[in-house]
């Protein structure tokens, strides 16, 4: 394709040939696959169609990177539909450092379970399933490679609020969620400037990440309030904090042992969160983790990992992959499954199958009713 | 590759690999997948050691996670396929001790025919014996011996050329299991040499990239 160009342009008098064959080359470094879905989660039932496409082209010998990943949800309901872009940026490399700016999806931590460090994007809870998806967060970023690591630093200036429409919006809460009218506690809105900084490093079969955000934190809090018509509602509350995150992980034979903790200052008071346990290979194909949830708000915590035990296990299959988890509370006994399966369809299609279930009492965690629905999803991909 | 169950089943899969010698440790060696399109934009850099195990890591594209992962496993199929990762990762001259057995003709080829034993004590065989041809010391055969001795798995290495004059790479290689009557034949083009590569591009920072 860059020679389509290039023969292009040094002609000056661009023919339509050539611009026919550019057209042509980048198209032909699009990746992407569109998803039909369709979930029962709750007395709740929802279809979807999604395109979820990546586009990567590199110039100047590979040292300057342009990505768009555009994601485009359908839904036949109305509710949830989403044209976003998971990543739109452009980074350009030097041997040691690497300068990135636009928007982009980050992760950061090593356990299964639960990802604490891993703060810089929203999540989005209403198109992920059971777990999430990542919202591209806006940032110029800059990254240095090292002998004594490497560094990151990053630049956030315009913060993505959490959604809540459709699902989400009716399940999370008795009263519902009214996401257009979010409190911030910075004066500046979602255009505080936020940033972060982690200095990662591997030493021997020691890889160790230090992170610190400070920001409008991603997950929100709730305040009662009234929407337009006078309805009780719950609005979303913004805080700012200052987090800071270690995670490890001690890579030896067949084990894995990892912990990932952080701690924060949200408006109502510092707390200690962490996860962390291992991992057991069997063989490259199987492995199984245990780890321990902790959390020094107890039962206040705004999720149930207060005090739980997570046992999982993985199985790569020659068509496809079986995963299965559960999350055990200590003290009620409370737990919640889950079982995915994907099943490859000839080289360019996949079925998935996704189950949760909650097993337990429901009164004794009443601030979990989001997770307490019985699950059930089935999407199939094709890939183009 | 090319994975071939006893019934005839067959199942396909592609990858970009790249390889990087280094002074005074083993290879480094990243793997790209291609196909099937679900795993695409996977890949799996290995850091080779010769007397301790490996270093690996994976990246999963849909997760934008690299993960570091156990390397114990020595003896692990390599996706799925009749090949160990001990059979495809860099031969180490360290990681074995070897034995002149003797000369034989195998498919009208002159050959030295060799015994080594894996000096790590978690491989997955007792010992392999390794046909080499006598005029360009090219691996022609292998055969695969399990802890008890019996013969597992043999290798062959087919068509043969000579890339940019210098380096001789084997076109096919298929290895059968003789336990299971299972197949894979690995099929290798587009070789390049002196491409560029530096170490920078074998880092697992840089696994996002390796699209």
């Amino acid at each position: 394709m860059s020679t389509a160009v290039r023969v292009g342009l040094r002609a000056c008098g661009v023919t339509a040939l050539a611009l026919a064959l550019a057209a042509q080359g980048l198209l032909a470094q699009w990746r992407s696959e569109v998803v039909a879905e369709g979930r029962l989660f709750g007395p709740a039932y929802e279809t979807a169609l999604i395109l979820d496409a990546e586009f990567q082209h590199s110039w100047d010998r590979g040292r300057q990177v342009l990505r768009v990943a555009p994601y485009v949800r359908w839904d036949p309901s109305g509710e949830r539909n989403r044209i976003d872009f998971v990543e739109l940026s452009w980074a350009h490399q030097w041997e040691r450092w690497e300068l990135r700016a636009g928007l982009w999806e980050v992760f950061w931590g090593v356990s299964e379970s639960r990802h604490l460090v891993d703060v810089i994007n929203q999540r989005d809870l209403v198109v992920g399933g059971q777990g999430y998806l990542k919202m591209g967060q806006p940032m110029l970023a800059l990254a240095t490679v090292q002998s004594w690591g490497t560094v990151e630093l990053m630049l956030m200036p315009w913060f993505r609020e959490r959604r809540f429409d459709g699902r989400a919006g009716q399940l999370w809460s008795p009263i519902p969620v009214d996401a257009t009218q979010p409190v911030y506690e910075s004066g500046a809105g979602n255009t505080r400037l936020d940033w972060a900084i982690r200095w990662s490093h591997r030493v021997g079969d020691w890889d160790f990440g230090l992170s610190h955000f400070s920001g409008t934190r991603r997950e929100p809090g709730f305040l009662p309030g009234e929407d337009g018509s006078g309805r009780a509602v719950l609005v979303p509350y913004y805080d700012v904090v200052d987090q800071t995150g270690v995670d490890v992980q001690w890579t030896r034979g067949n084990w894995l042992w990892k912990l990932e903790a952080v701690t924060l200052n949200p408006t109502n008071g510092r707390y200690l969160a962490a996860a962390g346990g291992l991992e057991y290979a069997f063989a490259d194909y199987i492995s199984v983790f245990a780890e321990y949830l902790f959390d020094s708000r107890g039962d206040a915590a705004t999720n149930s990992f207060a005090d739980d035990l997570f046992v999982g296990a993985r199985l790569m299959l020659q068509d496809g992959q079986l995963q299965g988890g559960a999350f055990v509370d200590r003290e009620t006994w409370n737990s919640v499954l889950r079982l995915a399966l994907t099943w490859r369809l000839g080289s360019s299609a996949t079925l998935a199958v996704e189950a949760g279930a909650f097993l337990g009492d429901e009164s004794l965690e009443p601030a979990l009713a989001s997770r307490q629905h019985d699950y059930l999803s089935l999407a199939v991909t094709r890939y183009f | 590759m090319v994975l071939r169950t006893r019934d005839g089943r067959e199942r396909t899969r592609e990858m970009r690999v790249s390889g990087l010698a280094m002074n005074g440790d083993g290879d480094r060696t990243l793997i790209v997948f291609e196909n099937p399109r679900d795993l695409e934009g996977t890949a799996l850099l290995t850091f080779s050691h010769p007397e301790e195990s490996d270093d690996q890591w994976l990246y999963l594209p849909s997760l934008k996670r690299v993960k570091r992962i156990a390397a114990g496993n020595r003896a692990g199929s390599f996706m799925g396929s009749e090949f160990a990762y001990e059979d495809i990762g860099s031969q180490e001259v360290d990681k074995f001790t070897y034995r002149y057995v003797g000369d034989e003709t195998l498919d009208g080829e002159e050959a030295f025919v060799v015994e080594r034993r894996p000096v790590d004590s978690s491989s997955g065989y007792s010992r392999q014996t390794v046909w080499v041809d006598q005029e360009e010391y090219r691996p022609l055969r292998i055969d695969y011996y399990d802890k008890d001795g019996e013969v597992l798995k043999t290798l062959r290495f087919t068509g043969y050329r000579r890339i940019t004059g210098t380096y001789w790479r084997a076109g096919q290689m298929t290895m059968t299991n003789h336990k299971t009557g299972r197949t894979t034949t690995l099929t290798w083009s587009d070789y390049t040499f002196d491409t560029g590569l530096a170490e920078r591009n074998f880092s697992p920072n840089g696994l996002a990239r390796a699209r």
